[in-house]
């Protein structure tokens, strides 16, 4: 008995360490998608039945539709003020230029969040839209109130999201009243730093951080969250705590950009 | 061979239902860990084949949805079926107070061996002090859950 638990120890610490040593020096190994989607169509199922016994104490006398409809449209009217605060504030700095190229995002699906990530610290989110939809890797992710995260991996009706809040996401960002340049990335605790500020930069607590677009990646202008405290500081930089924008832990239907 | 189908399918559904819970609930910020709970009751109380069985295929399931490498899970979940056999063998006498104290120490082992592994083959998934207090409310929540769980006698 105990020389079967002992085989069966060296042979799972060999395999899942191999397994392991293998992944981190190239990549991350995906299973059969055909297996990945069949778990991800039952969890949706689960999720559907969790969200069809919810909705009626949710939307009460309001028709599910026209609540949709009117969420897509106050979703797309805060897309729009915010684009034109960026517009109008862009405006201010090249006022003596009669033309000024206006740097916009389309939005190429809006996908429903199928579940908030399995991980032991919610990094991840799975959405019901994947390559079938036009969703690409490394598509921009946002909400009508914020940035959510990037698309890491697409299936063909499914999709990864690597939310802000993970210690490997980084984004380009600028502080909006000031147009300090800095890099925001997760703390794997729901909150996020804003990193490479210079200590002589002037700026104050719940000031509005925005995407600057210098990555390549987010397009400009999304909000992504608000100056905190101060969190250390070394001979050249400071490293400021920010607060999200989104509420992650309520996190319902996202928009993919490009 | 019936028996050992029906029980497969009682218990990839049990285990399928606490990922589903799993997914959906988050303490702050952070999830739940429920799915150690069946492995520790299979290797437990069936041994540890039943008990290495559940923990592999829960966590090739935790694996895959995570998004991340492929192997935490399995090694933790793996490990912690293992030993809970074990425990049911060493231990002649078992008190409630010690399924409770077995059950919180295991859903930390089952964190910090995902936590080592993914900080050393992908990447810190959170800070240590998050780690830590994450650990130990979920230990306290899966914690009373070892209070029911009984040796068989003889």
């Amino acid at each position: 008995m105990l020389n079967r638990r002992i085989l069966l120890t060296i042979i799972l610490l060999l395999s899942t360490l191999s397994l392991m040593v293998f992944q981190s020096t190239r990549k991350p190994f995906r299973p059969l998608p055909a297996i990945q989607n069949t778990i991800i169509h039952i969890l949706d199922i689960f999720n559907k039945t969790y969200e069809n016994i919810k909705a009626p104490f949710r939307t009460y006398s309001v028709m599910k539709e026209e609540n949709l409809r009117l969420k897509k449209e106050i979703a797309e009217l805060k897309l729009q003020i915010q684009k034109d605060e960026e517009i109008r504030l862009e405006n201010k700095r090249l006022k003596n230029l009669l033309h000024v190229k206006e740097k916009g995002s389309s939005v190429v699906a809006i996908a429903k969040v199928v579940s908030s990530g399995l991980r032991k610290w919610p990094a991840i989110i799975l959405i019901n839209k994947g390559s079938k939809d036009g969703i690409k890797k490394d598509m921009a992710v946002r909400t009508s109130d914020g940035l959510v995260g990037k698309v890491t991996d697409v299936l063909p009706e499914f999709s990864r999201v690597l939310l802000l809040t993970d210690p490997s996401f980084s984004v380009s960002v600028r502080i909006q009243p000031s147009r300090i340049e800095g890099i925001v990335s997760g703390k794997g605790n729901g909150q996020c730093i804003l990193k490479y500020i210079l200590k002589e930069e002037k700026f104050e607590q719940g000031q509005l951080l925005v995407t600057s677009g210098l990555d390549g990646i987010f397009p400009e202008g999304i909000p992504v969250g608000y100056l905190d405290n101060i969190e250390g500081m070394d001979e050249l930089f400071v490293t400021i705590n920010v607060r999200p924008v989104i509420k992650i832990n309520r996190l319902e239907e996202v928009m993919i950009i490009k | 061979m019936r028996k050992l189908l029906k029980d497969i399918l009682m218990w990839g559904a049990i285990i399928l239902g606490l990922v589903v819970i799993q997914s959906l609930i988050t303490v702050t910020s952070f999830k739940l860990n429920l799915t150690i709970l069946p492995v520790f009751y299979l290797g437990f109380k069936k041994g540890d084949l039943s008990g290495f069985s559940a923990g592999i295929g829960t966590g090739l399931i935790e694996d895959i949805l995570s998004g991340y490498i492929i192997g935490p899970s399995i090694l933790s979940k793996g490990l912690i079926g293992l030993f809970a056999s074990l425990l049911n063998e060493k231990f002649f006498v078992w008190t409630y107070i010690m399924g409770i104290v077995s059950v919180f120490f295991i859903t930390i082992l089952d964190e910090t061996i995902i936590y080592l592994s993914l900080s050393i083959f992908s990447h810190q998934p959170t800070m240590l002090s998050n780690f830590i207090m994450a650990s130990v409310i979920k230990g306290l929540i899966n914690s009373p859950f070892g209070g029911v769980i009984k040796k068989d006698e003889g």
